[in-house]
Order: structure tokens, then C-alpha cells, then sequence
């Protein structure tokens, strides 16, 4: 339930961002990182690899439900350079 | 050119060693490679045309419709992965070695394929054998649900360590300043334990460690928790106790192991204990503390007389 509802937001939005940059995605199968535990002890530094990461936080939430869920996406650096390369084209195609 | 290229794509994806097949939104078989063919014993003609659950009545069927419609509907691709849903069809799994294990682990992915317009059209399947990586990973949890109990296991007794025990004491702790619960501690050690190594040897001496472990966990409730405090120390946690209970149980432990006959190379060896109570309660201000009232009380028995137990006085 829980990798299906998460897949289902992570897809839409993914998409939806990969489509206005004109990328094409490719993702693995969701997994379960961890349950009932602090963000910030599955993300220790010892864990990671990354140097620094571009964090973009989005909420969803479900009227008249008791639905409230945050999406992180993090962008490692190689990511991010891409990332600005694509913005900058965008920008000068404007 | 594109025709050879497409009979060549065609060829790889029918010898690939997973397995792929093509649904439509009515569950019709559109497409079936030859690694499907194999493990489900249905070959192509058999299969393409004919409606998946019409096939294989024991696939959920009401799952796979949701779980097909929502890649239709939202174009977004789909999976299914071993851990929640060990296989989708119950395939016989190739390895000679089994570890008991009957059928094959599958991870799945539903793939959104659109036709010339932005409609969702067909959705390939594929599905991966995945029975290796599901066995390591189970040996995995296996060994490493050995490797914690025997970290947190005393040797010798067959007790919990002081490490461990020290852990369960401080959540003990927790939970009674929480809930207002009471709990009690008992300390004790074995009266001249050091006189028994002396004139027995430290074999005797360890056998009779080793049968004081054994008599206490048979002795306690399924809720406390005994330990090797040290040496020849000991320690019970029995949590929802208070001091009449305490007092029962500390008297209880006391009189079995007086009554302990341990034999070491034909001499029988008699030992006994002293005991200190202490009961955790709103103005115990931390577990060390706690642990230190035990102690205290566990002197006065040993200055009172020994193979008695003392309780905790305040002030």
C-alpha cells in the first residue's frame, strides 16, 4: 500500500517535471528505505555518498481525508549541474 | 533495414531470461515471450488472444485489474516487488539447492506503452526471476537474527549480558515514567563465591554460574528480565511488580538456590545468595540510580548475615 501510493505520487510528479524538460526518466522500483524512524538517521552522512544534495520538498495532502504525506526529492551534484544546463537552454529559448 | 532490426529486437526479447508479455485493457494476451512460455507451461498459441486470469484462475484477479487500469490511466509505470508479493505467477523456481523453497520470486514492472497518440495503448510486462537474491537475502535475516541474539546473550549462564540487560533497564525506566507503572530491581551475588573458585577450582566455580542461570530463567515470569550483572553478580527486572511481589520473588530465588545441588567431580557444592530489592517510582530520579539503591540494599543483607534479601529504605 505504502509503495504503491508513494509510486503513484512519485511517477505523476516525476513525469510531469521530466516531460516540461523534455527528459526521458528511467527509475527503478520503489523500496522501503525505513518505517516509523527519524529522516535524518536514514539520511546520516556514513550513508550517503553524496557530498551535497539539492532537497526539494513538496506536500500533498488529501481534502476531507486524513491523507498528509511530504515528497523529498534530492538531487545529488552531477545531477544538479545537468539540471542548471537544461534551465539555462530553457531560459534562452524563452 | 528497420525490418531486420525489428525481427532481431524481437528475437532478443523472446530469448531474454526474464519474462515479457503485452496486456491490453481487457487483460488479453497480446504478446508472450518464449521465457513465459517456459516457466508457465502455456506455449504462445495457446496464449496470445485469451484473457490473463481466464489463463491462470489463481492470479487476483481484482488486484491485477486495479494494479493494470492505474498504468493505463495515470501513464505511469508500476512494480511489483518480491519482499510485499513474493511472485505474481506461481512458477517453479531452476535452482538444484532449494532451502525449502517451493516457487519462484518475482519482481515485476508494468510498463505504459503509447501508440501514436498520448493515450496508453498496451501494457508490457516483465518479470523477473528474483528466487537468489530473496534466498540471501532470508539467509541474511537469519544470521543476523543469531548474530543479535548471541550479542546479547551471556556465554556461560545463558543469561542476558549486562549490556543488553543495562538496555532493557533504561526502556523499563522509560515506559514506567510514561505510564506510572512500577517495577522492581534485584541484585544479588553468590555468598562467598571467591572461597568456592579457591577451594573447588574455577571449573566448580563456573558450573555453578552456569546451573544458577539455568534455575533463574526457569524461575522467572516471561516478562522479567535476568542478567549477569558481573562475575558472580546477577540482576532481575520484573517490570508491573510491586513490593510484596518483589519481596515473593526475591525469597523464591533465594530458597532455589540454596537448594541447588551442584556436583562438581563427585563433591557437592551448596551456595547460597544475598538479594537487595529496590522498586522504581516517581522520586527514583534515573535507572543508575536505581541500580545503586538495589546495591545499597544488597550490602545491608551482606552486613545482616547473607542468604537473606534486604529492601531499599530512602533517607
Amino acid at each position: 500500500m505504502l509503495l504503491e501510493t508513494s509510486n503513484v505520487l512519485n511517477g505523476a510528479c516525476l513525469t510531469g517535471i521530466a516531460d516540461q524538460l523534455g527528459e526521458e526518466l528511467f527509475y527503478s522500483p520503489p523500496s522501503i528505505l525505513g518505517q516509523g524512524e527519524r529522516i535524518a538517521k536514514m539520511l546520516e552522512r556514513d550513508n550517503l555518498q553524496w557530498e551535497s544534495a539539492l532537497s526539494v520538498e513538496i506536500n500533498y495532502k488529501l481534502e476531507n481525508r486524513s491523507f498528509d504525506c511530504d515528497l523529498l526529492l534530492l538531487m545529488p551534484d552531477t545531477v544538479i549541474s545537468h539540471l542548471a544546463g537544461k534551465l539555462d537552454q530553457m531560459l534562452e529559448d524563452l | 533495414m528497420a525490418a531486420l532490426l525489428d525481427d532481431a529486437l524481437r528475437d532478443v526479447i523472446d530469448r531474454l531470461d526474464v519474462g515479457v508479455f503485452v496486456l491490453n485493457r481487457d487483460l488479453e494476451v497480446l504478446f508472450w515471450n518464449n521465457s513465459m512460455a517456459a516457466n508457465s507451461g502455456k506455449p504462445v498459441s495457446e496464449v496470445v488472444g485469451q484473457k490473463l486470469p481466464e489463463l491462470f484462475p489463481e492470479l487476483p484477479e481484482r488486484w491485477l485489474r486495479k494494479k493494470v487500469d492505474s498504468v493505463f490511466i495515470l501513464n505511469n509505470r508500476s512494480f511489483t516487488a518480491w519482499e510485499q508479493r513474493p511472485y505474481l505467477f506461481r512458477f517453479q523456481h531452476n535452482r538444484p539447492v532449494t532451502g525449502g523453497v517451493e516457487h519462484m520470486y518475482q519482481n515485476c514492472t508494468f510498463n505504459p506503452c503509447r501508440g501514436d497518440g498520448d493515450e496508453v495503448e498496451v501494457v508490457a510486462v516483465t518479470l523477473q526471476d528474483v528466487t537468489d537474491l530473496a534466498m540471501a537475502h532470508r539467509a541474511l535475516a537469519i544470521t543476523n537474527d543469531r548474530l543479535e541474539q548471541s550479542s546479547r546473550v551471556d556465554g556461560l549462564t545463558g543469561l542476558f549480558n549486562r549490556s543488553y540487560w543495562e538496555q532493557c533497564l533504561v526502556g523499563e525506566s522509560k515506559r514506567s515514567k510514561r505510564s506510572g507503572s512500577e517495577f522492581a530491581l534485584i541484585m544479588f551475588d553468590l555468598d562467598h563465591f571467591k572461597a568456592i573458585n579457591d577451594h573447588y577450582g574455577h571449573l566448580a566455580g563456573d558450573e555453578v554460574l552456569r546451573a544458577v542461570g539455568q534455575r533463574l530463567q526457569q524461575l522467572i515470569r516471561e516478562t522479567d528480565v535476568v542478567g549477569r550483572y558481573g562475575g558472580e553478580e546477577f540482576s532481575v527486572i520484573a517490570p508491573d511488580c510491586d513490593v510484596d511481589g518483589a519481596c515473593g520473588l526475591a525469597e523464591r530465588i533465594r530458597t532455589e538456590i540454596e537448594a541447588l545441588s551442584v556436583v562438581h567431580e563427585g563433591l557437592p557444592i551448596g551456595v547460597t545468595t544475598s538479594l537487595g530489592v529496590a522498586l522504581y517510582a516517581a522520586e527514583v530520579k534515573s535507572h543508575e540510580a536505581l541500580i545503586g539503591h538495589a546495591d545499597e540494599a544488597l550490602y545491608r543483607t551482606k552486613r545482616e548475615g547473607r542468604n537473606s534479601y534486604r529492601v531499599y529504605r530512602s533517607g
